[in-house]
């Protein structure tokens, strides 16, 4: 690498990366001084083998992760968003829906799971229903800010040129929400992961949460942790993805 | 000539593609659910897929993993599953509580496998000294379940005994780091735990099946299915049958088939757990019917436990609860 392109890179990711690398030594070392049996900690280079093993286990199980909880952040969007406007648009639906949606939220999704599993049944939409359920709240309620949050000077001055209701929907409301909106999505995308794990947890045969269930059972704890670094990386890849379409589609609300 | 020898050709090629696939048709589908995730214990099932006696009895089975004895039930019920492996005395609680139509056609694990495993150092050598320990099992598991009847054929008190009940994936652990004494689970679970706990000594084993003589998991069938399609039913059966004799006598081979579906168990394990299930297949009215075979004295036996336990009060026959028939039927 170029010497400056070198000094970029150190700049933006060497303290991070220094500092797990300075973690998984640490790690290491506790591993091997107090000899902790693998089936309680494995050791940073028993988890690496692991995964190495099992390499070819790991891209279809990963994918069937990956797809419920794209599948359902996607979903997510497509009923929050409608919903967020609804929610706006009329203080009846607002008064009436938005308690509703509350205590949805409040109730744990871990119960919820196993209903959704014996009423859907134990395929992938079980899932994705579960990760709706999870990573719509954060997506309505930042919606719902982005959509009254917009300067009333803004608002009055469209109401002197004469703009109707839609116009300034459309036209004001809508673009200002968007930096809210892309907040909401990103805390959604993470907890999408979870919500798909969560579904697996409770009942599946394929997918990242199900290598974990049966890892865990045989007592390889060195798989269950490296399935799990696997999903971080997996929800670390997402929020950047969802990052870079913000940057994309609204560069004005991203800063540094 | 021409004309006739394509002709001839033709009518050929027509007579066999009205055979072939009628051949192929006449494999009947079955959709055939476990109990748990794909374990060792299972080498039998996949022997009977991978080595072809399913095929060569004219069924397409597909194996799915289960989610426990509550879900099997739901499954048969559903149509779902068309045949479903799980316990027995769990089909008497269910066609008496909720009149669910579900038949054992044959019993697998004979010898109860509920057991206590205790670590080596914690010196817990017979019943009796389980009383002030504390054992660690998931809620509604079987060993919790029978935990009173097999208290009183052992002659303790169960209110003596502890249980902390944590999720089922958390238990070999609680064990393993002396949280709870002892742990309940089914006894094909030995190899791993005496792996496990090597160095620290190794376990100690409690066997239910010492003092109850109920039966355990057997191939559970709903009777509108057994209606429908007896004949797919007994194919079913005895090729099973002929999977687990094969696995008994071959155990490095069969641990592969199960490999093949799930990689991420340790090869000599999965070995071990399959033997297990031999030790525990093999009753002596097995040895003496065949595999599979179910005495009308320890069904009473299972039954009338249940009927205790649970205090049910809906009556179930024997007839209604099992049937040897496709098993002895040639």
């Amino acid at each position: 690498m170029r010497p400056r392109r070198l000094r970029v890179f150190a700049a933006r990711y060497g303290q991070p990366l220094l500092t797990l690398a300075a973690m998984g030594a640490v790690w290491h070392l506790a591993t091997a001084v107090f000899a902790v049996p693998a089936w309680l900690l494995p050791s940073p280079r028993a988890v690496g083998e692991a995964l190495y093993g099992f390499r070819q286990l790991l891209p279809q199980h990963l994918w069937v992760t990956l797809v419920e909880t794209v599948a359902g952040f996607l979903l997510s969007i497509l009923v929050g968003v409608p919903l967020a406007i609804l929610i706006v648009w009329s203080p009846v639906l607002q008064r009436s829906i938005y308690p509703i949606i509350l205590a949805a939220q409040s109730i744990p999704k871990v119960a919820l799971a196993p209903l959704f599993l014996v009423w859907i049944g134990y395929g992938m939409s079980s899932k994705i229903l579960v990760v709706v359920s999870v990573a719509f709240f954060p997506i309505v309620v930042d919606t719902v800010t982005g959509l009254t949050a917009v300067e009333p000077d803004l608002l009055d001055m469209v109401r002197v040129l004469r703009a109707s209701t839609l116009q300034t929907f459309v036209k004001i409301r809508l673009p200002a929400s968007l930096p809210y909106f892309f907040s909401g999505t990103k805390v959604a995308v993470t907890l999408a992961v979870i919500g798909s794990v969560i579904g697996e947890f409770v009942g599946a045969d394929r997918g990242l949460g199900y290598l974990i269930q049966v890892s865990g059972s045989q007592l390889r704890t060195d798989l269950v942790f490296g399935v799990l670094a696997i999903l971080s990386l997996m929800g670390m890849v997402l929020f950047v993805v969802v990052e870079w379409l913000q940057r994309l589609l609204c560069p004005w609300s991203v800063g540094h | 000539m021409r004309l006739r020898r394509t002709c001839i050709l033709v009518a050929i090629l027509t007579v066999m593609a009205g055979v072939y696939p009628a051949r192929a048709a006449e494999k009947i589908p079955v959709r055939f659910s476990l109990d748990w995730i794909v374990g060792g214990r299972h080498a039998g099932w996949f022997t009977a897929l991978e080595k072809g006696f399913y095929d060569e009895a004219g069924l397409k089975v597909t194996i799915s993993r289960g989610y426990g004895s509550e879900d099997g039930t739901r499954r048969l019920m559903s149509g779902e599953s068309d045949i479903n492996f799980n316990d027995i005395p769990s089909v008497v609680l269910v066609r008496s509580k909720q009149g669910a139509k579900i038949k054992a056609v044959a019993v697998i694990y004979a010898k109860h496998p509920s057991v206590i495993f205790t670590l080596k150092k914690a010196g817990i050598k017979s019943p009796k000294d389980l009383e002030g320990k504390t054992l660690v099992d998931s809620p509604g598991s079987t060993q919790v379940v029978l935990f009173p009847a097999f208290a009183k054929a052992a002659g303790i008190d169960p209110k003596k005994v502890n249980w902390l009940l944590v999720p089922p994936d958390a238990k070999n652990q609680m064990l393993l780091s002396e949280k709870a004494q002892g742990m309940g689970i089914y006894v094909m679970q030995r190899p791993l735990l005496e792996k496990a706990t090597a160095a620290a000594g190794g376990i100690d084993q409690i066997s239910y099946a010492d003092h109850l003589s109920l039966y355990g998991n057997g191939i559970l069938v709903a009777e509108d299915f057994l209606n429908k399609s007896p004949e797919a039913v007994k194919r079913f059966v005895k090729a099973s049958i002929k999977g687990f004799l094969y696995a008994f006598d071959h155990p490095d081979e069969a641990v592969g088939y199960v490999l093949k579906n799930q990689p991420i168990l340790d090869r000599e394990v999965a070995k071990a757990e399959g033997l297990i299930v031999r030790d525990i297949a093999w009753s002596p009215e097995a040895k003496k019917n065949g595999l599979g075979y179910m005495d009308e004295a320890r069904m009473r036996t299972t039954r009338d436990l249940m009927f205790q336990l649970y205090d049910l009060k809906t009556p179930v026959t024997l007839e209604d609860l099992y049937t040897n028939k496709f098993l002895m039927e040639p």
